[in-house]
């Protein structure tokens, strides 16, 4: 009984799941239908995640060690719920309504397999919750089968997580093989001195390779590669979610990996994780800043956060596992904002910098939103991001690693230029004042008369996106104290 | 009254009063104007309020509220006021009440005008009051959002290039300050609490390096809003093409923000680097006093030679703080000041005369003098308080400032003479053409009421009054600056 409460957000989720993909089954065509029991279970879903935080009794290790429920799971439920229900809510005017059944129940199905990802504690549970998460996220990176790109989208997206899946498999087969477990219910690797120096390099070796696995879902260069080119092209609803919450999931994970003593007790595990956040700050930024698809420059601004995210593994410490989540949340709802805005503009094609031009003037809620969470992402204060990213210096600093904290420092101000020039599009429509077409351009855009409408649903999505930038800012800061 | 929250009322009202704004119905244009004259003017009451309870003559803070807001990390909602930012604020509710009023002519789009200028009235507040590095910042960019809009949405032909321009140099700027501004938190006392930074800074905590660097950082920010020759380029488009209250409030408070920084944080924290970078910074002051004047001489266009003018005056600022005496600083603080009040006036008389002329081009203004002759001896006088006439408050601010440079680096400062001499000219050939010349074939026509309206005479007649009331009795506002001058000067030991 204890274990039916304890999951029970999982449980509702799975049934849910199942029964929109059965009840399309008997009664086709019912797409209204399914969208309001896929959110009203995901509600549910996150009330009973509250409510498991409301018995502290139920925080636990169930089924003989394998599974976790602590406050890191609730907080990564909410995170997951919250979202989801944003990504439903944003392709109610997008989505048709042919392929909801799949759509929703797809959803559903991957939400679990994040869910099993943040519970799981050993290897292989995490694996199965990956291939689980991924697996559905594969066949919908598809569903809007219409656009010219989702296909091919789909293919590379599947072949290549495919690829690093198995890589991963192969790492932790290695680790096995060195750590004689899989578990990591106290962290993965013992302290430092209890393994000797072959055991200690091969460790090193199968880390290297699980890393590759959770580098490619949480697109960190060099794994990225796929990033780009699958979110350009990929139905954007789901490139939104794919952009956003697995990475909170695996994040977490790996955080329960690798714990809050990796970086100290294995230095070499711990300097190849601060290359890889050098790399991917630096690279992401500058990349980003040369994009004119904004579907790209979100890829790789993606990409520079992970770098951020990847501080909290190197600093280490109990500051930096807040830090981390506190940054998940902002990057997630920052994020998800910005992509959703991108959908509104333009679901089914190339989204450039000019078509922000003037939309402040179009439509000044959803492009005081958009800015709201660019400039969360950028780190301006009082915004949610700034303290994120600061929480993140901060604990880079605190244990020895200012020079981690001057690069990510450096990399955000260079950030600042990919985000300004959406800003600048919104609100400054033409930057310089070119010949003919820009007037006529100008003409066709700017005028009051040129209304941009998006769907209230939408606009709703989006908005919440926005408060969540400001309202963590300005009372969330809390959450990183507390 | 002990214990009141002064500070944060003032900076309460006019939140307060942008909330009603917003919630009035944008057909009601007139209430709204007038509800923003009275919330200004309450604003300013205030102001004056903590004017009476300042006690003259202290060099420290006061007036500190503080509210912890993430005590782990030693962020706070801290307030202050001293010496050298009470004028300051005292200068933004007087500019903004009147720019309420001047905003009473206003057509267009009035509530998003009133909301924006309330809005940037708690910007420029906060900024002068913040005594928390983020609270500073936050306060920073906040200005930086309303003025966006007000150049963009109301400005002139070019608006929108000017608008974003202004936009990218001074976030691009400020960016770079908050680098600084964390780099004081990380290799400072761990807190953001502006007045322990500095004291980390006088006890010579921070390495030379360290300094450098800082200092580097927070310079590009301050420089940019000050603005410093090179960093003015935008000064000029972002003035032109502002409307008349945008530009008095730009160049009335909002310049000023980069020399109350460079003073209120880089001088004490980073005394060092201060007084190592001061000769390039007095340089750099004359060189701004010179080639503003020698700019503005050419100009064809009135607004941007007021404009120029501004980058003339801001030179004095510069240099005064670079010099860092106790005159220096009384100077840079003086002409601050006055500077805010004479080119105010002036950008408020250049937007009278294009309102009836339809022109800002010297060339075709004529003889403002015989058509409306309030406006020509207004404007009369307020050239030459910008200008530097003895008697009137710029000559004391430039006097004063230049003493202090002449302490400190007086082969430097006699450079800056030519400037003056430069501002004399450009100031006395634009008034001989446009006000007393008599109109010819070419001149734009004027035949509306010879009277001035009384929603502009409440807009500059206070600055003038206060202008000439400066300039005789300066005496009171340097018992006010002058303590926290001496400190300043202590701090980097001149």
């Amino acid at each position: 009984m204890r274990e039916l409460l304890a999951f029970s957000p999982e449980i509702v989720i799975t049934l849910a799941g199942v029964g929109v993909i059965l009840f399309d089954a008997l009664w086709p065509g019912q797409g209204r239908v399914e969208r309001w029991i896929t959110l009203g279970a995901m509600a549910l879903a996150a009330a009973c995640a509250v409510y498991v935080a409301m018995n502290p009794g139920l925080y636990d290790v169930y089924f003989s060690g394998s599974l976790r429920v602590d406050a890191t799971t609730t907080f990564a439920r909410l995170v997951f719920m919250a979202a989801g229900m944003l990504i439903v809510l944003s392709s109610w005017a997008t989505q048709g309504e042919g392929d909801t059944a799949e759509y929703y129940g797809l959803l559903l199905l991957s939400l679990l397999g994040e869910s099993v990802i943040v519970t799981a504690q050993s290897l292989l549970l995490l694996f199965i919750g990956i291939e689980l998460l991924a697996l559905p996220c594969y066949a919908l990176m598809a569903i809007r089968k219409h656009l010219p790109g989702a296909v091919r989208a789909a293919l590379k997206y599947f072949l290549l997580g495919m690829f690093a899946s198995i890589v991963m498999l192969y790492g932790v087969a290695i680790l096995f093989g060195s750590l004689r477990t899989i578990g990591y219910a106290n962290g993965l690797f013992p302290a430092a001195g209890v393994l000797d120096a072959t055991r200690n390099s091969v460790a090193m070796l199968g880390f290297l390779f699980l890393f590759v696995g959770i580098g490619f879902k949480v697109t960190a260069f060099p794994f990225h590669f796929w990033s780009p080119d699958v979110y350009a092209t990929g139905s954007t609803p789901i490139v939104a979610y794919v952009a956003t919450v697995p990475k909170v999931a695996v994040m977490l994970a790996l955080w329960r990996i690798l714990g809050p003593g990796f970086g100290a007790a294995y230095p070499v595990g711990g300097m190849f994780i601060a290359i890889i956040a050098v790399a991917s700050m630096i690279y992401g930024n500058i990349v980003a800043l040369l994009q004119d698809d904004v579907r790209r420059m979100l890829a790789y601004s993606g990409v520079a956060n992970t770098g951020y995210m990847l501080i909290a593994f190197v600093a280490g410490g109990a500051a930096s596992g807040t830090a981390l989540a506190f940054f998940l949340v902002v990057y997630v709802f920052g994020n998800l904002g910005a992509f959703l805005v991108v959908m509104a503009l333009g679901v089914d094609r190339k989204v450039s910098m000019r078509d922000f031009s003037g939309l402040g003037a179009r439509n000044g809620l959803v492009a005081a939103a958009m800015a709201l969470c660019l400039f969360s992402l950028a780190g301006t204060p009082p915004l949610a991001g700034f303290f994120g990213k600061f929480a993140l210096f901060k604990a880079a600093v605190d244990s020895g690693y200012a020079w981690l904290a001057l690069v990510a420092l450096i990399t955000t101000v260079i950030s600042v230029g990919y985000y300004l020039k959406i800003a600048t599009q919104m609100y400054g429509g033409i930057v310089a004042p070119q010949p003919a077409d820009a007037a006529a351009d100008e003409a066709i855009v700017l005028t009051p008369s040129a209304r941009f409408t998006v769907a209230p649903a939408l606009t709703a999505a989006i908005l919440v996106c926005a408060a969540a930038a400001v309202l963590l800012g300005m009372f969330g800061v809390s959450l990183l104290t507390g | 009254m002990k214990g009141t929250p002064v500070l944060s009322i003032l900076l309460l009202v006019p939140l307060a009063a942008s909330v009603v704004v917003l919630l009035l119905p944008a057909s009601q244009a007139k209430l709204i104007k007038w509800f923003t004259v009275v919330a200004t003017g309450i604003a300013l009451a205030v102001s004056l309020a903590v004017l009476g309870a300042f006690s003259v003559g202290s060099s420290g803070m006061q007036m500190l509220e503080t509210v912890p807001w993430v005590p782990s990390v030693g962020m706070a909602y801290k307030l202050g006021i001293d010496g050298l930012s009470l004028p300051l604020v005292l200068l933004t509710t007087l500019l903004c009440f009147l720019s309420a009023l001047y905003t009473l002519r206003l057509e267009k789009q009035v509530k998003a005008f009133c909301f924006l200028l309330l809005l940037l009235q708690i910007g420029m507040i906060g900024v002068f009051l913040a005594l928390d590095a983020v609270l500073f910042y936050v306060f920073w960019e906040l200005v930086l959002v309303p003025m966006f809009f007000m150049i963009g949405i109301w400005g002139g032909d070019n608006r929108r290039y000017a608008s974003v321009k202004f936009f990218i140099y001074t976030l691009v700027g400020s960016v770079i300050m908050l680098l600084g501004l964390l780099l004081l938190y990380f290799w400072g006392p761990r807190t953001f609490d502006l007045q322990a930074i500095v004291a980390w800074g006088q006890a010579g905590k921070f390495t030379l390096e360290q300094q450098y660097w800082i200092f580097g950082a927070l310079f590009l920010g301050f420089a940019v809003k000050v603005p410093i020759f090179p960093f003015h380029t935008w000064l000029p488009d972002a003035h032109v093409e502002a409307p008349t209250v945008g530009s008095v409030l730009l160049a009335g408070v909002l310049l000023k923000m980069g020399g109350y920084g460079l003073l209120r944080v880089s001088l004490g924290a980073l005394p060092q680097a201060f007084v190592d970078f001061s000769p390039y910074l007095a340089a750099l002051g004359v060189i701004g006093i010179v080639y503003g004047s020698a700019v503005a001489l050419t100009q064809k266009d009135l607004k941007k030679m007021v404009a120029y003018s501004s980058v003339s005056h801001m030179g004095f600022v510069v240099l005064g703080i670079a010099a860092a005496t106790s005159a220096g600083v009384d100077g840079a603080a003086m002409q601050m000041f006055s500077h805010g009040i004479i080119t105010g006036m002036l950008f408020f008389l250049v937007g009278m005369i294009y309102e009836r002329y339809h022109t800002k081009e010297i060339a075709r203004l004529r003889g403002i003098i015989t058509s409306v002759p309030a406006l020509g001896i207004i404007f009369t006088f307020a050239c030459f308080a910008s200008l530097g006439l003895p008697g009137l408050a710029g000559f004391v601010g430039e006097f004063t400032s230049l003493m202090g440079g002449l302490q400190v680096f007086p082969l430097i400062t006699a450079f800056a003479v030519i400037g003056i001499v430069l501002t004399a000219a450009y100031f006395l050939r634009t008034m001989q053409a446009i006000i007393f010349a008599p109109a010819d074939d070419n001149s734009a026509l004027y035949d509306g009421p010879k009277k001035m309206a009384w929603t502009e005479l409440v807009a500059v007649l206070p600055l003038a009054t206060v202008a000439l009331a400066l300039g005789l009795f300066p005496a009171p506002y340097f018992n006010i600056v002058d303590p926290v001058a001496r400190t300043l000067a202590a701090m980097v030991g001149r």
